[in-house]
C-alpha cells in the first residue's frame, strides 16, 4: 500500500479513537458539573449513588453513605439538569454544523440565524396561548418549537441566497432581523401571559438556562434530539461535497435541493427540541464546529460525531461554570456563553484570510 | 456511437437568452473545443450539457435519456465537469478534494476502499497534482488547483469530461502536459472531452471537432479546417488573422493581425516598400496601422513578407518561389514605385535572384522620391551577390536618402516629408 493510502487509512482509523476519547472527556466533564454547586457533593458519593440507583448494584466497596438530601439533589435535581446541558450542546453544535455547510458559510449558527429565536417564537405560541398543548400533550411545546425552527431556517435561506451562494452580509442581515422580529413576538407574549403561571417559563425562553430542569423535559427531548443528531452522521460526506458548491457538488452526484431539505429539518428537530427545554443560548453552535474543526480538521464525517460529544461537553462545562462563579446565586447559561461568543463570532467576522473566505 | 446530442436548446437567464437552436451530436471518444467570444454562450452551452442548467426549448440527450431527468449520482458515474475555479470553504487537502471525485462510487454507509486512493493516486500523479497531495487547498496557486480539479474529475473516472477553460491558469509545460492527457485518454480509453477554450491555436492542435459560437447561436461546427479559417474568425471575433500551418504538427495555428475596422485616419500617402525574408513584416504592419496606402514588391510567394502583405492588404507584386525578379514584374514593381510618394528599403538579404529589386531602389533614390532606408543590419552582412549588393548600397548611400534604424523613427521620417512636401 502506498505512503499515501497509508496515512488516509491511519486517518480514518484515528477518528474512533478521537471519538473515544471524547466520550471520556465529557463523562469526566458530567462527573465534575454533578459534584459543584450550591452543596458540593464529594466524588465518592456520586459514585456511589450512580452505582446504586442507575446500575441497581447494592452498596458495593466502601464507599461513604450518602445522606438523603444528597441522593435528592443529585438525582432530581443535578443529574436531569447535566442530561439536559448535553443533549442542549449537542444539538445546537450540530446544527451550528449543518447550517454552516450548508449555507458554506462559517459564520452561521442557530443563534445567529434566528433559527432558536423561530423555536422560541412557536413554543411561546404553545405556553402563552395554548396551540396543539390539546393534541399533543407534552409534545406541544417540542412540535410548536419545531415548527417555528424550520420554517425560520427555510425562509432565512430564502431571504439570503443571491445566485447559488449566501454571502455572509444577507446572511447574517436577513438572520439578525428575522430574530428581532421573533423576539419581540416573544417579549409580546409576556404582556399576555398569565402571571402566575406563564411568565416566568416565558422569560427564561429569552435569557436561557438549563435551572429547574426536570425529568419529564429530558426523557421528551432525549429522542427528539438524539435521532436527527445521529441520522444526521449519514451526511458527512455529503455535506464535505456541498462545501464545493452546490452546483459541482451536483456533478459529484449529491441532489443538494433534497440534501438541504433532509439535513436542515433534521438540524431544526434538534435545535428546535433543545430550545424548547432550555430556552434561547446564543453562539454554541457558531463556536463548538471551529474549535472540533481546529482538532478534528473539517471532513464532517469526523466533525459531526466531534461536535455533538465536544458540544455536550462544552455546554456541562459552561453550566458548570454559571453554577459556581458567584455563588449561592447562579446565572442563566445563556448569558455566560453569549459573553464568550460575542467576541469570537466578531474575531470570525473581522478575520479574512484563508479558508475562510466569506 | 452518438454519447451526447443537444436537441435545438434555448437557454435563458432569467428573461435573457443566452443560447439558441443548439444543435449537437458528439460521438464517444470525441475531443470537442467549444470556442467564442466572451459571452457567446460557452459557458451556458457546458452547463446544459452537464444538466445544471435545464434548457428553456429542447433536450440535451446522455445517450438516449434526457440529462435532466437522470438522477445526479447516476450522472456523476458517467460525466465529471472541471469548473472555471474551485472555492472551498475550510481547509482540505488536495488528498481530500480529489477523494470528492470518488463521491458517487463509495456506498452512503462506508469508507473509501483501497480501489478508491488508487483511483485518486492515479489521477494526482497524470495531473501532476500528487506532490502537493497533503497541502491544503488554500494555500496552493490558481494553477495548482485547475490540476487538483481536474485531478478529481479524473478520479470520478467518467466515460465524459466537460472541462471550462481547462488550462487557463497554467503555465503552457502544463497546458500541453494536460491537454496530451485528455488527447490520449480519448484516444485509448474512449473518454468523451468537451473543453471551452480561449486559446484558439491550443484547440486547433487537440479537437477534433470545433464548435463555433456567437451570440448564443452555432456559428461554424466541424473539423479544424473547417472552422480555424480567416474569414470565420474575422467574422466571430472581428479580428483579422492569418491561418498557417503549424510546421511540425501540420495544425493550423493563428497569428492575430489587426482588429477588423480599427480606427485609422486614411493619409492619402503611397508609401512602397522593398523588403524580403521576413524582414518588411513588421513595417507592414506598422505602416497599415498608421493609414499609409502601402504597396510591396518583388516578393516571391514562400516569403513571410509575402504571406502577411496579403493578410494585410497590401498590394504586392509577386513572383514566382525560387525563380529571380523577371522583365515584367521588375516593371511592375517599378510602376508601383513611381506612383508611390516614398519609398522604404528594409535591410533585406541580397542576392542575385532579387538584386533588380534594390536597383529598382536606386533608381526611385535617383528620380527625387523620398527614400527611407531602415535596419541595422550592415550591407557585408546580407551581401549574398558576391559583392554586388554592398556596390549598390554603397552607391545609394552617398545619394539622397534618409538612414533610419527602425520602423519607428521610418514613420517620423514619413511625416516630416509629407509636411515638407505639402510645403512646397
Amino acid at each position: 500500500m502506498s505512503e499515501l493510502a497509508e496515512r488516509h487509512f491511519r486517518r480514518i482509523a484515528s477518528w474512533k479513537r478521537t471519538v473515544a476519547i471524547l466520550v471520556v472527556v465529557l463523562a469526566f466533564t458530567s462527573i465534575a458539573g454533578l459534584n459543584v454547586g450550591f452543596s458540593q457533593i464529594p466524588f465518592q458519593k456520586i459514585i456511589a449513588i450512580l452505582l446504586q440507583n442507575v446500575l441497581n448494584t447494592s452498596q458495593a466497596l466502601n464507599m461513604p453513605e450518602p445522606t438523603a438530601a444528597e441522593s435528592a439533589i443529585l438525582l432530581q435535581v443535578r443529574l436531569p439538569r447535566i442530561l439536559a446541558g448535553i443533549l442542549v450542546g449537542a444539538s445546537l453544535s450540530v446544527g451550528g454544523v449543518v447550517f454552516q455547510a450548508v449555507f458554506r458559510n462559517p459564520m452561521a449558527d442557530p443563534y445567529v440565524l434566528g433559527v432558536s429565536s423561530g423555536a422560541a417564537a412557536g413554543g411561546v405560541a404553545a405556553i402563552a396561548f395554548g396551540f396543539g398543548t390539546a393534541t399533543l400533550g407534552v409534545f406541544a411545546v417540542p412540535a410548536m418549537a419545531f415548527f417555528g425552527a424550520s420554517m425560520t431556517s427555510m425562509l432565512v435561506y430564502r431571504l439570503a441566497k443571491i445566485g447559488g451562494t449566501t454571502p455572509a452580509m444577507t446572511l447574517l442581515l436577513s438572520g439578525i432581523a428575522i430574530s428581532i422580529v421573533l423576539s419581540s413576538f416573544v417579549t409580546l407574549t409576556l404582556f399576555f401571559a398569565n402571571p402566575y403561571n406563564q411568565l416566568q417559563g416565558i422569560i427564561f425562553w429569552l435569557i436561557g438556562s438549563l435551572a429547574s430542569m426536570s425529568w419529564t423535559e429530558v426523557i421528551v427531548a432525549t429522542p427528539l434530539i438524539l435521532i436527527p443528531a445521529l441520522l444526521i452522521n449519514f451526511f458527512g460526506r455529503d455535506l464535505n461535497v456541498m462545501l464545493l458548491g452546490e452546483e459541482e457538488a451536483g456533478h459529484l452526484g449529491v441532489e443538494p435541493e433534497s440534501l438541504k431539505k433532509i439535513v436542515i429539518l433534521l438540524a431544526s428537530l434538534a435545535v428546535a427540541s433543545a430550545v424548547a427545554i432550555s430556552g434561547i443560548i446564543g453562539f454554541v453552535g457558531l463556536i463548538v464546529p471551529h474549535i472540533v474543526r481546529l482538532l478534528v480538521g473539517p471532513d464532517h464525517r469526523i466533525l459531526i460525531p466531534a461536535s455533538i460529544i465536544g458540544g455536550a461537553t462544552y455546554m456541562v462545562a459552561f453550566d458548570a461554570v454559571s453554577r459556581v462563579i458567584y455563588p449561592p446565586l447562579e446565572f442563566p447559561v445563556g448569558v455566560i456563553t453569549a459573553l464568550a461568543g460575542g467576541p469570537f463570532f466578531l474575531y470570525l467576522l473581522r478575520r479574512k484570510k484563508g479558508s475562510y473566505r466569506i | 456511437m452518438v454519447v451526447i446530442t443537444v436537441n435545438d436548446v434555448d437557454c435563458y437567464y432569467d428573461s435573457a437568452k443566452v443560447l439558441e437552436g443548439i444543435k449537437l451530436k458528439i460521438g464517444k471518444g470525441d475531443f470537442v473545443g467549444i470556442i467564442g467570444t466572451n459571452g457567446s454562450g460557452k459557458t451556458t452551452l457546458l452547463r446544459a450539457i452537464s444538466g445544471t442548467l435545464k434548457p428553456r426549448k429542447g433536450t440535451v440527450f446522455l445517450e438516449d435519456i434526457d440529462v435532466n431527468r437522470i438522477k445526479k449520482l447516476e450522472l456523476a458515474r458517467k460525466m465529471a465537469v472541471v469548473p472555471q475555479d474551485t472555492n472551498i470553504l475550510f481547509d482540505f487537502t488536495s488528498f481530500d478534494i480529489v477523494m470528492m471525485g470518488r463521491n458517487p462510487h463509495v456506498d452512503r454507509l462506508r469508507f473509501e476502499s483501497e480501489k478508491d486512493v488508487q483511483a485518486v493516486e492515479k489521477a494526482m500523479e497524470f495531473t501532476g497534482s500528487l506532490q502537493f497531495a497533503n497541502r491544503p487547498i488554500g494555500s496552493l496557486s490558481a494553477g495548482e488547483r485547475q490540476r487538483v480539479s481536474i485531478a478529481r474529475a479524473l478520479a470520478q473516472e467518467p466515460e465524459i469530461i466537460l472541462l471550462d477553460e481547462p488550462t487557463s491558469h497554467l503555465d503552457i509545460g502544463f497546458q500541453l502536459e494536460i491537454l496530451e492527457l485528455l488527447l490520449k485518454l480519448s484516444e485509448k480509453e474512449k473518454l468523451t472531452v468537451i473543453a471551452v477554450f480561449h486559446d484558439l491555436n491550443l484547440a486547433a492542435v487537440y479537437c477534433k471537432t470545433i464548435l463555433l459560437l456567437k451570440g448564443g447561436m452555432v456559428m461554424a461546427c466541424g473539423n479544424i479546417d473547417d472552422v480555424i479559417r480567416p474569414e470565420i474568425i474575422r467574422d466571430a471575433y472581428g479580428v483579422n488573422v492569418d491561418v498557417k500551418l503549424h510546421p511540425l504538427t501540420g495544425s493550423p495555428y493563428i497569428v492575430p493581425l489587426a482588429r477588423v475596422g480599427s480606427r485609422v485616419q486614411k493619409k492619402n500617402l503611397k508609401v512602397h516598400v522593398i523588403c524580403g525574408g521576413g524582414t518588411g513584416s513588421a513595417l507592414f504592419k506598422t505602416l497599415v496601422d498608421e493609414g499609409y496606402d502601402v504597396s510591396a514588391g518583388v516578393l516571391s510567394w514562400p516569403d513571410s513578407d509575402y504571406e502577411y502583405a496579403g493578410a494585410l492588404g497590401i498590394d504586392v507584386v509577386g513572383e514566382s518561389p525560387f525563380c529571380s525578379v523577371g522583365e515584367q514584374s521588375s516593371e511592375e514593381n517599378l510602376a508601383r514605385i513611381r506612383d508611390a510618394d516614398a519609398v522604404i528599403l528594409t535591410d533585406m538579404p541580397v542576392s542575385t535572384g532579387n538584386i533588380k529589386n534594390l536597383e529598382a531602389f536606386k533608381i526611385a533614390v535617383e528620380e527625387g522620391k523620398l527614400a527611407i532606408c531602415v535596419g541595422q543590419t550592415t550591407p557585408e552582412k546580407r551581401d549574398f551577390a558576391g559583392g554586388r549588393a554592398v556596390q549598390l548600397l554603397d552607391e545609394i548611400y552617398r545619394m539622397n536618402v534618409v538612414l533610419v534604424n527602425d520602423a519607428h523613427n521610418a514613420i517620423k521620417v514619413l511625416t516630416d516629408g509629407a509636411r515638407w512636401k505639402k510645403d512646397s
